[in-house]
């Protein structure tokens, strides 16, 4: 079984374990008909990325992450989010090695859709700007030239890029027990500039994960209210 | 709770499994290896006629020998001619047989700059090229014209331009 597919299976279970918690919590009873009267900042959150870190424990890349929410009257949450993106990847068959660890960063806003703004539960969607400005190392054994002969070396070391790109999420968090929530977001991430090093396509970016100019993600998150 | 609420709390609990579709199809592996990883300088041939008539035959001149890469051909027009992957220059015998039974003989001197280059962790390394400097000995051949310096996977780019001396 490999690393991703393990990766997988943990957070299946863990969605599956949680399914039943959050179906029986309750809803909120009653819903104000009275003009808001809530603080413009209702709170603020703090929060971590469960996923990444577990694709990184248990896979040879994934990302250390956590965000600062705000929370604007229940409908408007402006978000930083930020990490540490690692690699560490040698394929079996090439014997290629692929080195990286650099921060990232996020910021966004998210719109709750529900109507009750102030029911245990929210659904998001938002959109985030990314960077990171990142090194990667590359190396292999000797590569032996089977026509001029002789071996050449492979190897490539703090080689420079950087990245700007833009997401699209959707979410849902819950109210576990107060202070706690737990949410779900998923992300679509589209390279909107870059800088590539003549050496060749970084195989893992920090905060925008694999893929190389777009594609789908997620975040599991374990969130504090304050 | 409203009752648009209630619909839309059903659904979001099957979101998460939504989630985790999408991410076990994305975490299906792929090869992003180029279908065409070969790098090869490609040698365009020139005389008056639409191809060379003579036949031509190359060697790559190694510190351990000659070594034939291409042999006795006939009606070339171009050839793909791998390249060294880190040496600084690369020499090439080029050896040409007229239907006279007449031989001429040529020494190719390719300089080149040498890059590493990475495509994927599944990839076998490989190196592209920048052409430098090209020079030629003058039996067979008139002259050489760099004509795209760069060598890399995209095998339709005409690199190098021969240039061969017209005979009676």
């Amino acid at each position: 079984m490999t690393p991703a597919k393990k990766t997988y299976i943990f957070i299946l279970l863990l969605a599956i374990s949680l399914l039943p918690a959050c179906a029986q919590k309750k809803m909120v009873k009653t819903e104000s008909v009275k003009a808001d009267s809530s603080a413009f900042i209702s709170n603020v959150a703090i929060s971590v990325d469960l996923a990444g870190a577990v694709q990184r424990w248990v896979s040879s890349y994934g990302q250390y992450e956590a965000a600062l929410r705000v929370n604007i009257k229940g409908r408007y949450f402006p978000i930083i989010e930020l990490g540490i993106g690692q690699a560490d990847n040698e394929d079996d068959v090439t014997n290629v090695r692929y080195k990286t660890s650099a921060p990232f960063g996020r910021i966004g806003i998210d719109f709750n859709l529900l109507k009750n703004k102030h029911d245990d539960y929210r659904l998001y969607v938002g959109a985030r700007y990314g960077y990171t400005s990142f090194k990667y190392d590359i190396e292999a054994p000797p590569v032996t030239d089977p026509v001029w002969g002789g071996t050449a070396t492979y190897q490539a070391n703090d080689v420079k890029c950087y990245y700007h790109w833009m997401e699209a999420a959707a979410g849902i968090d819950v109210k576990i027990a107060r202070p706690v929530r737990l949410g779900w977001s998923i992300r679509y991430r589209k390279r909107i500039a870059h800088d590539h090093n003549p050496v060749g396509t970084p195989w893992y970016v920090p905060g925008f994960g694999r893929g190389d100019s777009s594609h789908i993600a997620g975040t599991f998150n374990l969130i504090f209210e304050l | 709770m409203r009752e648009n609420d209630k619909h839309t709390i059903t659904w979001l609990r099957a979101l998460p499994l939504a989630f985790l579709l999408v991410q076990m199809l994305a975490a299906c592996t792929s090869i992003d290896c180029p279908l065409n990883n070969l790098v090869k300088v490609n040698l365009i041939m020139k005389n008056e006629n639409e191809s060379l008539q003579d036949t031509i035959t190359i060697s790559a001149i190694r510190a351990s020998g000659n070594d034939t890469i291409f042999n006795s051909g006939v009606n070339i027009s171009n050839l793909a001619i791998p390249v060294s992957y880190t040496q600084e220059e690369d020499l090439l015998h080029i050896t040409l047989n007229d239907t006279l039974g007449n031989t001429y003989s040529d020494t190719l001197t390719i300089k080149k700059t040498n890059q590493i280059h990475f495509e994927s962790v599944d990839c076998q390394p490989n190196y592209f090229h920048t052409l430098t400097g090209i020079t030629t000995t003058c039996h067979a051949i008139d002259s050489v014209v760099i004509k795209n310096p760069n060598i890399d996977y995209d095998s339709s780019k005409e690199n190098i331009y021969i240039y061969f001396t017209p005979r009676d």
